[in-house]
């Protein structure tokens, strides 16, 4: 069966996965299964994302994740993400900081089946060299090509709008990297607003990119977003962002309890 | 001058920077930009391709608390995906980009990453798309709503973003790079602020400059219509 509770597809994961989280920012995040994950007590996680929010900074604060793989984490209007910063502060957390372009670009390699891809020169940066990124010689011309290698997630972890019981999946609005990520993972696990019959999720099949392929998992979570946004059936809580953005390590470990699923 | 009208002075001259762009992008937590290209958009260049990371060609009626809201997809010509938007600017074809700064230095290179006071290690979010924009899209903008000489340094200590500004935006002035010095010079020098307070705040050489312009009336009708409730002087804070 495909069809679980949040509980069983969150023991799917072990520690130590190198996990791929859904939407940008605080739009359209799995923030119930990553809550549900810190309730297991998760450790060792790898997480990547283009650019992260309450999902990342909620796993750094929790002592669940070891290594963020991205671009950005913050909170935008809400401010700096507080736990992601004191953890990567003191050395908890190793982020492999990246720009959003070389996030993708990993994926892609993933997802083409190829070991590296060639990149925009982009060597000025610092974390080029920090993350190993080497340049090779063009075959077909003569300047040097900066190259980055494919990152494979074990797991893409996608909140969705609507998936049928099987695991096909539409998401309304801006996919960000979720499509990019299912092809390039090695398994998908979908949350999603509401599970439909296949038959109704056909008269919306040009917002279907997602095939059950890969996806051993389908969660029905209604408001599995929150406190983030799942347009269009609603936005972020901004009372509650605005508290979880000051919340500390203890505040956090009562918050993944008090907010259900 | 009250920070409403602050932002408005910045939003203006962004929005004038854009007569003659292309296109123009701008990403997450840029209200400034978002107003300034909606501006141009109407008033100066109805032809200016507005690239967002939710939609090509925004159409909005309102700016939301998210300069990346999916509300603003809904108002777009066509939709675009992210990761496509990095693909334009690395083919050469995204004119101008805003860009947010955590550390400015002064050739214009971005530190968004980190610093180390000491021992200390003070982490910032991270540069997201800027590394490449930066480095690819022909006009860089970059912009700051704080001017102090932790933000303003000579040399950041960790590059994120290196690539050769058009302008530069603080709450105090703008900034050009002046190619032939390597630097950025002070073109513009808001109303509220002076040489001596600059010069003070900033932790390179910097020069006396005219006064930034006046925003227009019709500038400020539509800044006041998109954004009634005053989110931009967020940025200020």
């Amino acid at each position: 069966m495909t069809v679980m509770s949040l509980e069983e597809a969150a023991e799917m994961v072990e520690n130590g996965s190198l996990i791929s989280l859904s939407g940008n920012l605080l739009f359209r995040i799995p923030a119930a299964f990553v809550r549900e994950l810190a309730r297991q007590g998760k450790r060792d996680l790898r997480v990547m994302k283009t650019a992260g929010g309450y999902d990342v900074d909620l796993l750094c604060g929790l002592g669940c994740a070891k290594e963020v793989i991205a671009g950005f984490v913050s909170f935008e209007v809400f401010g700096l993400a507080r736990n992601f910063r004191k953890a990567v502060e003191e050395g908890k957390v190793k982020y492999s900081e990246n720009t959003c372009y070389s996030v993708i670009a990993a994926l892609r390699a993933a997802a083409y089946g190829i070991p590296f891809i060639p990149i925009a020169n982009i060597s000025k940066s610092y974390f080029v060299k920090e993350r190993g990124f080497k340049f090779v010689d063009n075959p077909y011309g003569e300047e040097k090509v900066l190259t980055v290698p494919a990152i494979k997630p074990d797991y893409a972890i996608l909140h969705v709008q609507k998936a049928d019981e099987e695991g096909n999946a539409l998401i309304y609005g801006p996919w960000f990297e979720d499509v990019l990520m299912a092809r390039a993972a090695e398994n998908i696990i979908l949350t999603t607003e509401m599970i439909v019959p296949t038959e109704e999720l056909r008269r919306e099949i040009d917002a279907v990119w997602i095939p059950k392929l890969k996806v051993k998992a389908v969660v029905e979570v209604k408001k599995g977003a929150y406190p983030g946004a799942c347009p269009p059936y609603y936005d972020m809580d901004f009372d509650m962002m605005e508290r979880y953005a000051s919340l500390d390590e203890e505040g956090l470990k009562n918050h993944i309890w008090e907010v259900r699923p | 001058m009250n920070l409403l009208e602050r932002s408005n002075y910045m939003i203006s001259a962004m929005a004038r920077l854009l007569k003659d762009a292309d296109s123009a992008f701008m990403g997450v937590a840029s209200f400034l930009p978002f107003l300034a290209i909606a501006i141009a958009k109407r008033l100066y260049n109805p032809d200016l391709i507005w690239y967002s990371i939710v939609g090509f060609n925004p159409n909005p009626y309102r700016m939301p608390m998210s300069t990346v809201h999916p509300l603003i997809a809904k108002y777009c010509d066509a939709k675009l995906q992210l990761a496509e938007l990095f693909d334009i600017s690395a083919r050469g074809e995204l004119d101008v980009v805003f860009l947010a700064g955590a550390q400015i230095d002064s050739r214009g290179y971005l530190n968004n990453s980190h610093v180390y006071i000491g021992e200390k290690r003070v982490q910032f979010p991270g540069g997201a798309g800027g590394a490449l924009l930066h480095a690819t899209a022909r006009r860089p903008v970059v912009w700051q709503g704080k001017h102090d000489p932790r933000i303003f340094v000579k040399e950041v200590q960790r590059i994120t973003a290196a690539g050769k500004p058009y302008r530069v935006f603080s709450p105090l002035c703008i900034f050009r790079l002046d190619e032939s010095l390597g630097r950025l010079v002070v073109e513009h020098i808001h109303p509220w602020s002076s040489y001596e307070e600059i010069r003070e705040k900033t932790g390179f050489e910097v020069n006396d400059a005219p006064p930034t312009p006046e925003p227009s009336d019709e500038e400020i009708k539509i800044i006041e219509e998109l954004d009634p409730k005053g989110i931009r002087k967020l940025v200020l804070q």
